[in-house]
């Protein structure tokens, strides 16, 4: 499904400030896998997404999405079949326009229609139909303007747009980290129906050690970008917060004794 | 103020209505200030005035707004391919217009159209009307406006309007941003171009030096309208740009009356946009310093 092969990537190349953050990096996501990742600050998870989305180019390696090399594929063309969520709810719609304009985009867009279409009675009514499974009340209100809106209604519709037609891969940026807790709780819900309906093969980014255990059937944890822990199956099901958070410190210990033990 | 000088306001508003039109495209949709418009008004008012000339004033609007289509697209493509900074994309389009200007004009600062036909003679002689002028800017507004309020919620203009609210958020649809850009740059500047070749069809002649200072014109009707009327939606921003352009040019019909010279207009149109900008942030600035002398009591 997604595979990505021998990818580097450093940053601030011939400068004191070089960084490398992938080297000789390798990552299988098979179909209809829900991935979380996890791993703490500098470890290379938006880094990774980054890549994946075509925000950033790697220096070397491939990444293959479904059979089809997507390495150096312009970010806008891969948007088509990567859906992507980012923690900051205000990224992902454009304020000024309403609620159907927004979805509107989303929809047209994914579904080939002329530059020259407009939205019709059928696709209001279906977009409305879509709206109302997300439970936050948005089909009443349809023609307000989403700036009006809460971060979590936000976060809804901008979950709503990416699964419109549903994706290939589905990139969520600790979509929730920036909501309050209700809020949060509401829309990862939302997202485990939608995923688990459409299917959506899904990596989400969480710093929240219970949903990445509650959520998904496979964790990989990421460290000085590498690929530390990586449990799936039957242990992935038996496992609790407690073991995670265990791991996640002999992880990170190894990590660091490592490192010591180089200087 | 006499019917000759309502009616001349009148007609000059809904002229540069188009001219704010653009602006509008650039400035509010796109978010992105656009000083092409200084030379794309001129560009399109030379065309119209050397096709008028040799007797194609009906052509003559049409290649004007090819020709402000063309500027725009250049100054987008300095933006979004090149990287030019939009401000400096603007000024440089707009200082090699100079140039292009005067090339279209035959190196000459002035072409006068005294005695040839135009659009508005034509529509006298075609029909016995008495406010050609009136009736012909009336209707072509009415017909860049209903354009616009159509093609504003299409596809593709969803896109432009997206990409100046959330350029981030539009890339992440899978829409190309620069070309929506593009598209939105060469449409602005047509209907700039268009307003151009009817003000020099209107004045019967067209001057290297005409568009100085259109920018501000286009931005004061933008405000005034915005004041006017709160415009949310393309309809009613669409909507308060022409009844900002007409307000714009009855004031200043007002202002000719009194005894100030005229060649004060381009300093009264700064000042209305310099204020007009100003006061929401003065306000919130005096509503906190009145807060600290609460405090301090």
């Amino acid at each position: 499904m997604l595979q990505l092969t021998n990818i580097y990537k450093t940053f601030n190349v011939g400068t004191p400030d070089e960084r490398s953050v992938f080297g000789n990096f390798d990552f299988y996501v098979k179909k209809g896998d829900f991935v979380t990742l996890v791993g703490g600050n500098g470890s290379g998870k938006s880094t990774l997404f980054n890549l994946i989305a075509g925000v950033l180019l790697p220096d070397a390696g491939s990444i293959v999405l479904d059979g089809t090399d997507i390495t150096t594929m312009l970010e806008h063309k891969r948007a088509q079949m990567v859906g992507r969520i980012f923690q900051d709810p205000l990224k992902g719609t454009a304020p000024n326009m309403t609620v159907e304009e927004n979805l509107a985009i989303a929809y047209m867009r994914s579904t080939g229609r002329s530059f020259f279409s407009r939205v019709s009675k059928k696709d209001k009514t279906y977009l409305r139909e879509r709206v109302a499974q997300l439970g936050m009340g948005l089909e009443d209100r349809m023609g307000a303007q989403v700036g009006l809106l809460s971060g979590g209604q936000r976060q809804a519709m901008t979950l709503s747009m990416a699964t419109l037609v549903t994706p290939r891969l589905l990139l969520l940026d600790e979509h929730t980290a920036a909501l309050d807790p209700v809020s949060a709780e509401k829309i990862m819900n939302l997202t485990r129906d939608i995923v688990a309906e459409q299917q959506i093969t899904t990596i989400m980014i969480t710093h929240n050690l219970s949903s990445a255990i509650e959520t998904g059937n496979r964790i990989i944890m990421l460290d000085t970008g590498k690929i530390v822990v990586d449990i799936a199956g039957e242990r992935r099901r038996r496992l609790t917060v407690k073991e995670l958070l265990e791991i996640f410190q002999q992880a990170s210990r190894k990590e660091f004794d490592s490192e010591l033990a180089l200087h | 103020m006499s019917l000759v000088a309502a009616t001349g306001a009148l007609e000059l508003g809904f002229a540069y209505a188009l001219l704010a039109f653009g602006i509008y495209i650039s400035f509010r949709i796109l978010n992105i200030p656009d000083l092409t418009v200084d030379g794309s008004f001129v560009l399109g008012a030379a065309v119209s005035a050397v096709l008028t000339g040799s007797g194609h004033p009906v052509p003559g609007i049409a290649v004007a707004a090819l020709a402000g289509c063309a500027a725009g697209c250049v100054t987008a493509i300095q933006q979004t391919k090149f990287g030019i900074p939009p401000i400096l994309a603007g000024i440089l389009t707009m200082t090699g217009l100079y140039s292009i200007n005067l090339l279209v004009m035959s190196g000459k600062a002035n072409v006068p159209m005294l005695g040839k036909t135009n659009v508005f003679s034509l529509l006298e002689k075609a029909a016995d009307i008495r406010y050609s002028k009136l009736v012909i800017l009336f209707f072509v507004v009415l017909l860049v406006f209903l354009f616009y309020n159509y093609f504003f919620k299409t596809q593709l203009g969803l896109s432009i309007r997206a990409t100046g609210d959330n350029e981030a958020m539009v890339r992440a649809s899978s829409i190309d941003t620069d070309m929506a850009k593009i598209i939105g740059f060469g449409l602005s500047n047509a209907t700039v171009a268009v307003s151009g070749a009817l003000v020099a069809q209107m004045q019967q002649s067209a001057d290297i030096n005409m568009g100085a200072g259109m920018i501000v014109i286009g931005l004061a009707s933008l405000i005034i309208g915005d004041a006017i009327l709160k415009n949310k939606t393309v309809f009613r921003g669409l909507l308060s740009v022409i009844i900002g352009s007409v307000v714009y040019r009855f004031l200043i019909a007002l202002i000719l009356t009194t005894s100030l010279p005229p060649s004060f207009l381009k300093l009264i149109s700064a000042l209305v946009v310099a204020v007009a900008i100003s006061l929401p942030n003065l306000r919130v600035k005096t509503g906190f310093s009145r807060l600290r002398i609460r405090e301090g009591e």
